[in-house]
């Protein structure tokens, strides 16, 4: 399956949210679309979901449009919202068979997903009594009830401990490999990075970056290398390189117009310094993020 | 200026600029001044508000129809005490000539003892049928048995004890009881406003709950939105009817069961007349729908629990009005106000039952037009509705104002 939104486009009132939206989604890689707060990811889940309907764009799912109630999607929104006083096994069911499953089905997959999610013992309690961590467990469970072919997550991981995080990056690696088609919206880096295929970035409405993450990576880390030596900083611009950044793994470097990698390497070794590392530099998914935005924003500022 | 009167200053016009605050007040002015003109707006139609006839002239004595049963009483013994009286040999005649109103009064007398009084209609303010409109004709009774017992010469105590002893009045009312339906009438329109009361906000509460939990993103990402909300209305509507059914039944079956310890004749009070139990129920379904539909969509269009309460203010003020206007016209159930009541939708489920029960003059086409129009306002306004209900939910965060929801009504109309 294969996803696409055109050129979607929202505004509330006189303002424009979304300022033509255009990403596209494959099943069997995980999408982490990404976004700060405010940047337009909600809004743009809910115009795909139908919550809201765009001014203009299209959705199109393997070339044909797509509208989310002809489809098997499990949603997770970002404002959770279950029954607060009503018993975990009966809500969940209500969902599944609000999304087309029968009852007996519902209930045997709400079993199984809550033994998965170590819930069991809840089953028949109110969702009110749970911590906030076990409730979010159930609200990851009432999008995956009803076995959906689409997997919309909007931060899903907020509220998880370390232990309950893993049970859900398994479950959507899982997921990812039955080839169901992800979507994975947060702010939350190092999750995205961990087993994110494909990122789309979002800023003020409008897509700033969107592709294969790991080819981003390297794109953004060309021309940059890892340093770590014990050449002082104000040599090292008499040996062809400037300093970008210091980071915790080394200090980043960027080499003169010209300068190939192996040269400025013969010049550090005939420096005599100590050299402990020389590598490519990748950055973090979150250096991207802040290089990207601050870019733009930085633009819109002159 | 003290702090004081700065901070009093700042308070009072932040409650009094509101428009929440200026227009029910300035409704409730509106409301203060019709009701105060009442008597000068009717009189402009030329219709007297608060009496159905108007008795202008010198008072002339009733025209009183008497059947006599009793052979040991003769009509000249009572055109004695009553001049006017006009002797029936037929029951059906004296009955005719009471509804086509050429009598007054009409009464069978049974013996010395007991008497019937007829009654076209009889009204609350009548009292029990059988006691304040029949009280001279009794005193006539009392007269004629003072005669008789003179005649018999009786020591004094034998005479008081039988001039003592009560007489059998057995009323048969021919047209509509107003007095005995007074009381089911009164608790049934309590139990509509009671009923709207409690599940109105109830339906609201629960979509302005949804909306503020965001259960409701998960709710219409999962199903059709007109289905959850019909779902959501009609759900809470019947929980409601369940409830109050299972109260008046009890109530009931109670009566029933009780009805020698009760002292009197209760079920006499609750006893329903087929045709008026089928205009309550129709009206009051449609009605009760109305307003839920009403109170539902005023849900929809706050995002905030806090904020219902305010939201559906005009719809209950609406009720309020409605329900106070009939209940004050129930003791003249033919006037004018209870006739343009009965038509007006939020205010027939009340009235319609009110007048059909204890008034005289409501007509078949009457009922029907009414409840035509009730469905009609009904029908539409669960379309709107549902449909304001959709665009309330994408309406996160800010309060859907009117003038917003109707220009939203439009163009998703587009």
């Amino acid at each position: 399956m294969r996803l696409e939104l055109k050129d979607i486009k929202k505004s509330f009132g006189d303002k424009e949210i979304l300022h033509g939206i255009t990403f596209e989604v494959e099943s069997g890689r995980a999408m982490g679309f990404l976004g700060r707060n405010g940047a337009g990811k909600t809004t743009t889940i809910r115009c795909l979901m139908d919550v809201f309907k765009p001014d203009s764009g299209h959705f199109v799912l393997d070339g044909r449009p797509f509208r989310a109630r002809d489809h098997r999607i499990g949603y997770l929104p970002e404002e959770r919202g279950l029954y607060a006083k009503e018993e975990l096994v009966h809500q969940l069911v209500y969902f599944a068979q609000l999304r087309g499953m029968e009852k007996a089905a519902a209930k045997q997959s709400a079993k199984y997903w809550l033994s998965r999610v170590d819930l069991s013992e809840f089953e028949n309690k109110r969702l009110e009594i749970l911590s906030k961590g076990n409730q979010q467990k159930v609200q990851i469970i009432q999008a995956l009830i009803h076995d959906p072919d689409i997997i919309i997550l909007d931060e899903p991981f907020s509220g998880l401990d370390p232990v309950n995080s893993q049970v859900l990056k398994d479950i959507v690696r899982e997921k990812v490999a039955q080839n169901k088609l992800v979507i994975f919206c947060s702010h939350q880096m190092g999750y995205v990075e961990e087993f994110c295929d494909d990122i789309a970035l979002i800023d003020q409405g409008t897509i700033i970056l969107e592709g294969d993450l790991s080819q981003i990576k390297r794109r953004h880390g060309r021309g940059k290398y890892r340093l770590i030596s014990s050449i002082p900083e104000t040599e090292l611009a008499t040996l062809g390189a400037h300093v970008l950044s210091h980071e915790r793994n080394g200090t980043v470097i960027e080499l003169c117009e010209g300068l190939t990698k192996d040269a400025f390497l013969r010049r550090l070794l005939d420096h005599g310094s100590d050299i402990q590392i020389f590598a490519e530099y990748q950055p973090s998914l979150t250096q991207v993020f802040i290089h990207e935005v601050g870019e733009k924003n930085g633009g819109d500022h002159e | 200026m003290s702090n004081f009167f700065r901070i009093l200053r700042f308070e009072f016009s932040s409650i009094t600029a509101k428009k929440s605050w200026i227009i029910p007040t300035a409704i409730f002015v509106l409301v203060a001044l019709i009701v105060a003109f009442i008597p000068q707006i009717f009189s402009l139609f030329g219709s007297d508000l608060l009496t159905r006839e108007a008795s202008d002239g010198p008072i002339e004595p009733p025209k009183i129809g008497v059947l006599i049963e009793a052979e040991e009483i003769t009509p000249d013994e009572i055109g004695y005490f009553l001049p006017q009286a006009v002797f029936y040999d037929d029951e059906a005649d004296l009955a005719a000539d009471l509804m086509a109103s050429s009598l007054d009064e009409a009464y069978i007398i049974h013996s010395a003892d007991a008497y019937s009084p007829l009654f076209r209609d009889t009204n609350i303010y009548m009292g029990p049928p059988g006691t304040g409109g029949s009280a001279p004709f009794e005193q006539v009774m009392r007269l004629m048995r003072e005669r008789r017992l003179i005649g018999d010469a009786l020591d004094f105590d034998a005479f008081r004890a039988a001039m003592d002893r009560p007489f059998e009045s057995t009323p048969r009312v021919l047209g509509t009881d107003g007095f005995t339906n007074y009381g089911f009438t009164y608790g049934f329109i309590f139990v509509v406003y009671f009923l709207v009361i409690f599940y109105g906000t109830t339906v609201s509460t629960s979509v302005a709950r949804e909306k503020s939990d965001r259960t409701m993103e998960l709710l219409i990402t999962s199903a059709n939105p007109s289905k959850l909300f019909y779902g959501k209305v009609f759900g809470a509507g019947l929980a409601g009817l369940l409830q109050f059914s299972l109260i008046v039944v009890s109530l009931f079956a109670g009566f029933r069961l009780n009805q020698a310890a009760w002292g009197f004749n209760i079920m006499r009070y609750l006893d329903i007349p087929p045709k008026v139990l089928i205009i309550f129920l129709g009206f009051t379904l449609l009605g009760y729908l109305l307003y839920l539909f009403f109170y539902a969509m005023l849900g929809s269009t706050v995002s905030k629990v806090e904020d219902v309460s305010t939201a559906s203010m005009p719809i209950m003020l609406l009720m309020v009005a409605s329900f106070l206007v009939v209940n004050f016209s129930m003791s003249n159930p033919d006037s004018l106000i209870m006739k343009v009541a009965s038509f007006i939708p939020f205010s027939s489920p009340f009235a319609m039952f009110a007048r059909s029960s204890l008034g005289s003059t409501v007509t078949n086409w009457e009922i029907i037009l009414g409840f035509m129009i009730l469905l009609v306002t009904t029908i539409f306004t669960a379309l709107i509705s549902a449909r304001l209900y959709r665009l309330g939910t994408l309406n996160y965060g800010n309060r859907l104002k009117l003038g917003e929801a109707i220009r939203l009504l439009r163009q998703d109309a587009d």
